[in-house]
């Protein structure tokens, strides 16, 4: 009887001390210019997942440079990672945790998980992403992007802000 | 010693009702923003009520009769460094929460389409009590650190207890919010148990510090563009405090609550939107405030309850 009242009393332990875990995280309301970046990008990675190069040409800058940790002496040409992308069919892709700076009214950083399902693979990749957009007119384009995966068992913090692309 | 099981039993049963209520309903996606969730585990599948209407009930309440907003001025809003940080801010905000502000108005009643298995929102919000502080807690606030300036502002009795209500901290200028104001977000609202109640509160910053990001327009229809700016995401925190003001309630299977799903979205306005372009007059002022999804009719982003649904 005694063992049972010590399992009760533990269980109840237990869920107390569940009960009593912080504050849930915040609701937040994105800023105007993540909205804007978030449309972008999600432009952008449809128009790799579609092949479309009318949409892709328009995102991407003619100096665009892609970077990579494997290789930062080697960036790839617009036309090289255009070549790449249109080559590995994207089955799905999400966008999560983006922030933006805007630098300037013209100049914008901006930073976001990635996180995408190639071909046949089994499991999604995510990698975190930077890039430098400048705007001319109306119209944001994308001039330089650094990529870098994150390892499977890394932690880039709490899986917050993942919006579905609708093709997941 | 049957007695003392039965005792512990009874605490173990009370405490699982404790958890089930304190607890989020675990889902694949819970909102964090405009369209964005937070994923979490899925072994409890959610009760889902309403359908149809492009948001769904997760089981919660909502706040019911009228919500009170209390408000916080949290640092310089007399004479700090934009001309915003002023008593010219604290006047329009404050009557855009008076009682011939949003409260009742066609815009805020949109609210009334969502509830409850007890009942609907009111559509009814009013200020309700404020209060200033001098950067208690600095200027550099963590999220934590703004729950702090809400119970300071409860349990030093500057302000009254209420589960009704959502305390607005409002910051000024030269405060920074170090999780993500200005780069990620330009508000955020949650719920904390302070001294012993549910206390639902948000934190809203002056938008004349990263105006690019977190405002419409400079040029705006009171000639104050924080205020103005802050008004749009006041609106938007109170209106999501209303109908999910514990994080359970109502949001869509992307984890986007009501204001979410329109989120930088006004629909058609008076003049244009960089030149003092407005939607909403509201207590004798124009403002441009962003629309919300009305839960019906199939729902959609309108400008008051029945109009018509705008998609930017």
């Amino acid at each position: 009887m005694r063992k049972i009242l010590l399992l009760v009393i533990l269980a109840g332990a237990s869920l107390q001390s569940a009960v009593s875990q912080g504050s849930p995280t915040p609701i937040q309301t994105t800023t105007r210019l993540v909205a804007i970046f978030a449309d972008l990008n999600y432009e952008l990675f449809q128009s790799i997942q579609k092949h479309d190069a009318a949409t892709f040409d328009r995102l991407v800058g003619q100096d665009f440079e892609l970077r990579t940790p494997s290789e930062p002496d080697n960036p790839k040409s617009r036309e090289d990672w255009q070549q790449l992308e249109f080559g590995r069919p994207l089955q799905s892709f999400g966008i999560s945790q983006m922030a933006v700076r805007g630098l300037r009214d013209d100049v914008a950083s901006v930073s976001f998980v990635l996180e995408e399902k190639r071909g046949t693979a089994i499991g999604s990749q995510k990698s975190f992403v930077v890039q430098a957009w400048t705007r001319e007119g109306e119209s944001w384009t994308c001039q330089e992007a650094y990529v870098s995966p994150i390892a499977p068992s890394a932690k880039p913090g709490p899986m917050r802000d993942r919006r579905p692309s609708g093709k997941d | 010693m049957r007695k003392l099981l039965f005792v512990g039993l009874i605490v173990l049963v009370g405490l699982s009702l404790l958890e089930a209520q304190t607890t989020r309903n675990a889902r694949h996606v819970v909102p964090t923003g405009k369209g964005w969730g937070m994923e979490v585990p899925h072994d409890i599948a959610p009760p889902i009520v309403i359908t149809g209407n492009g948001i769904n009930y997760h089981g919660g309440p909502v706040i019911k009769g009228t919500m009170k907003a209390y408000f916080i001025w949290y640092g310089n809003w007399t004479n700090g460094p934009h001309a915003s940080d002023s008593q010219t801010t604290v006047n329009l905000l404050s009557s855009l929460f008076g009682s011939s502000g949003l409260n009742g108005s066609n815009y805020y009643r949109i609210n009334t389409t969502y509830g409850d298995n007890s009942g609907n929102v009111s559509g009814n919000i009013v200020l309700a009590g404020s209060t200033t502080d001098s950067y208690s807690q600095g200027t550099g606030l963590s999220d934590s650190r703004v729950q702090a300036v809400v119970s300071s502002a409860i349990t030093s009795g500057r302000l009254p207890k209420d589960t009704n209500a959502i305390y607005f901290v409002l910051t000024s200028s030269d405060v920074r919010e170090t999780s993500g104001f200005c780069t990620r977000y330009c508000g955020w609202h949650t719920r904390a148990t302070i001294s012993g109640s549910d206390i639902k509160f948000s934190f809203v910053g002056n938008s004349d510090r990263c105006s690019s990001a977190c405002e419409a327009q400079t040029v705006s229809p009171n000639g104050d563009s924080g205020a103005d700016g802050m008004a749009s995401v006041m609106a938007h925190e109170a209106e999501e405090t209303d109908t999910d003001p514990d994080l359970n309630a109502w949001y869509d299977s992307g984890g986007a609550e009501n204001a979410d799903k329109c989120a930088w979205k006004f629909g058609p306005t008076t003049g244009t939107i960089g030149s003092g372009g407005y939607n909403q007059t509201l207590a004798g002022h124009n403002w441009l405030i962003q629309m919300n999804w009305e839960n019906s009719r199939g729902g959609g982003c309108d400008k008051v309850l029945g109009g018509t649904f705008y998609t930017r």
